[in-house]
């Protein structure tokens, strides 16, 4: 092996047979991705919640919510192209981490202000931090593995777990807080994680030596290269470079025009701006495209005949002209790659579903109520879920500490200490779930008729009568002579037990009844006001501890995606280096199809259910689906890039 | 493997168009997936849950139905 003077040095030290510095970036990843996927957790939550309640939301219509999440999760995708070039011409990639992050961590705790101006300045935040610092903690370990290339695919699998990992406890801990404690909570908490990341890998830049620098005027050259149409940045691209074979070299360049640099421009800037108007035009009003446009004696949507005309019609005209200009050999696979580019599309469309209606549908449809025995089976199976890959990544923390102790003693430390708050805040989730009990209670209800949305009651189809329910009697109920009234019973969630015969406030949120504490019931009051609701605070009367009970957050589900990655990936990468390696076409096409299974499933086991049903799905459901959309994710990506999202 | 597909100085293009493919795949699943309540009102859950089952089906058959054209097309590639 002969090694660059610059990557000598890091490659001293080892660590599970890489070098010390990948499982820097391996955690700095790992609190990246902590940070997204628990913001991402929350954020449709948050915005669907009821606005008033003892962790009130937003109640934004899912409509808004979802046009926000996708503009800033279309966003994400677009800025690393632009940071990519920052990166490398000014900031170097260590230094656009950093920044990056420092902006990401700015933005979640903007979020956690939770009002809505801060709201959107901090997503604006997170997609510029993103664009940072994606591509540049990508680009260090191609810089890293650059005399290595054989260990390079090894060591994308480990920062390839890291991303799960972070992901994983993301999820669980930030979507725990959020829920169970305050929303502020668990978006400050993604906030704390980034500026932990951002820390122990700045304190650990004499690993680093020079990869990743600032640029000189030498890399500078490099750069200039491969940035000539200002594209994205990836170090691929200079990877390839290097390791082409010489028939590869001698093909003819196909250098960016004017004609295309212009193409390339007005696509992004049409695109852009319908990505802004989207969620501008439905959630505020403000119409930066007109709502629409006449075509003789039809009536068009405007922003989508925009996006059309101006922005698709534009960007097939270069991809088209493009592709024709190549000699046939790449042409030939560039339209493969487009194939395969335009299937991806739909792949996505489905699969992050996950991030807006299966959060929803976890919340509203799903039966996450579990007693007795039920309660204790989750609490078991959630301690290992917590526990298993909290020990496995700690193992790994202890590895990177005996071997780079004396080098980076400060960043050490500063990782230590957030693997202490990610264990404090594992276990205070456990033991908190495991001294959960029901506290069953007697209430006064009464008898109404069901209405529908247009206020009319609905009636029965097999009785032909007007249907009827019993809710609780409120203290703004007025009851008159002729109503029928009756006593219930039903059961609140507590930490502590609550004697009997105690008289306590109560609130139905969603399907729970949530016991008020004196603080919360002065928020409610307070929210109750302001909105100038009617109060749905009632009183009911503790008859006594009934079982154990878990109320599970709808955000838990959603860690079951890392959760099957981190288990099953091996066995596919297995079964690809087999001799049953599919093509590349058929893990496609199957992955899209077993992703697509996942949501049969859901459609079939909410066969019958209503809007605002009492009757809610089981949990299985729901983990079998993400169980079937994890394989169908792994059978498309794993052996083809490593950044599976 | 996009970097097996084409050549190097391609790659940044083509990057963009990959990631530009996923901006698009979030864009529309979050579009889509906020449309979950007025779909529930109008039609049922079911149907909702039944357009993500048809949408990748349909796209996962074209492609196998397209495997052996994919096969010629990326020749040569590992």
């Amino acid at each position: 092996m002969q090694a660059d003077p610059s990557t000598d040095k890091f490659f001293q030290s080892k660590v599970l047979g890489h070098p010390a510095g990948l499982f820097v970036l391996f955690f700095t990843e790992m609190w990246e991705r902590f940070s997204f996927y628990g913001m991402r957790v929350l954020m449709v939550l948050f915005l669907t919640w009821a606005v008033i309640g003892s962790n009130p939301g937003w109640e934004w219509p899912s409509e808004h919510a979802g046009a926000l999440f996708g503009t800033y999760a279309g966003l994400l995708y677009l800025t690393p192209i632009l940071g990519g070039f920052v990166a490398d011409k000014i900031l170097g990639y260590r230094g656009a981490v950093v920044l990056g992050a420092m902006i990401m961590m700015l933005g979640h705790f903007c979020m956690a202000l939770e009002t809505e101006a801060t709201f959107l300045i901090g997503l604006a935040l997170l997609v510029i931090g993103t664009g940072l610092f994606k591509p540049s903690i990508t680009s260090i370990i191609s810089h890293m593995y650059k005399d290595l290339p054989k260990k390079k695919d090894g060591a994308y699998t480990i920062f390839y777990m890291g991303v799960n990992a972070g992901a994983f406890f993301g999820m669980m801990l930030c979507g725990y807080l959020g829920e169970k404690v305050g929303w502020k909570f668990g978006f400050g908490l993604a906030g704390i994680f980034m500026l932990f990341g951002a820390f122990q890998f700045w304190l650990a830049r004499p690993l680093f030596g020079t990869i990743g620098a600032a640029p000189d005027k030498k890399s500078d050259k490099t750069a200039a290269e491969n940035f000539k149409a200002g594209q994205v940045l990836d170090d691929d691209a200079i990877i390839n470079e290097n390791q082409k074979p010489k028939a590869e070299v001698e093909e003819k360049r196909n250098p960016f025009t004017l004609v295309d640099k212009i193409l390339t421009g007005i696509a992004s800037v049409v695109g852009f701006i319908f990505l802004i108007n989207d969620p501008a035009s439905k959630i505020y009003n403000i119409k930066l495209l007109p709502a629409t446009i006449k075509m003789g004696s039809n009536e068009l949507d405007g922003p989508w005949t925009i996006l059309l005309l101006l922005g698709l019609v534009p960007f097939l005209i270069l991809v088209i002209s493009r592709i024709v200009r190549y000699t046939p050999v790449v042409r030939s696979r560039m339209i493969a790659f487009v194939i395969f580019a335009f299937i991806t599309v739909f792949f996505w469309m489905s699969f992050e579903q996950g991030a807006t209606s299966l959060v929803i549908f976890a919340k509203d449809y799903t039966n996450r109520f579990l007693y007795g025995n039920d309660a204790l089976i989750f609490n078991i199976v959630n301690l290992l879920l917590t526990l298993g890959p909290l020990i496995i990544v700690t193992w790994v923390l202890f590895r990177l500490f005996a071997e780079t102790w004396r080098e980076i003693k400060a960043s050490n430390i500063v990782l230590g200490l957030s693997f202490v708050g990610v264990w404090i805040i594992g276990i205070w989730m456990i033991q908190r779930d495991l001294n959960t009990e029901a506290i069953e209670f007697k209430y006064q209800t009464y008898e109404r008729p069901v209405l529908d949305e247009e206020g009319l009651p609905v009636m029965d189809k097999k009785t032909g009568k007007a249907q009827t329910e019993f809710v609780p009697v409120t203290e703004a109920t007025l009851l008159t002579a002729e109503t029928v009234t009756r006593q219930d019973t039903a059961t609140f969630s507590s930490l502590e037990d609550v004697k009997k015969g105690t008289l306590v406030n109560l609130h139905k949120e969603g399907d729970a009844f949530v016991h008020l504490n004196e603080i919360q019931e002065a928020d409610v009051r307070q929210q109750i006001d302001l909105y100038k609701a009617e109060s749905a605070i009632f009183s009911g009367t503790v008859i006594g501890p009934k079982s154990g009970m878990v109320e599970v957050t709808a955000s838990w589900f959603s860690i079951l995606n890392s959760f099957f990655i981190i288990s099953l990936a091996s066995f596919f990468s297995k079964w690809w280096e087999s001799k049953y390696n599919p093509s590349p076409a058929m893990k496609y096409g199957l992955g899209l199809i077993i992703m697509a299974a996942g949501f049969g499933v859901l459609a079939f086991g909410s066969y019958g259910l209503e809007e605002g049903s009492e009757v809610k799905l089981s949990m299985m459901w729901l983990v079998f689906a993400y169980l079937l959309h994890t394989m169908g994710e792994l059978l498309c990506f794993t052996g083809w890039s490593f950044y599976g999202e | 493997m996009v970097s097996k597909l084409v050549p190097g100085r391609m790659i940044a293009f083509m990057f963009g168009m990959w990631y530009l493919a996923i901006a698009i795949g979030n864009k529309s699943a979050a579009s889509l997936g906020g449309m979950i309540d007025s779909v529930v009102k109008d039609y049922s859950l079911s149907v909702f849950f039944l357009i993500f089952t048809i949408v990748p089906v349909v796209a996962g058959i074209i492609i196998i139905i397209l495997n052996p054209m994919m096969k010629k097309l990326m020749k040569g590639v590992e």
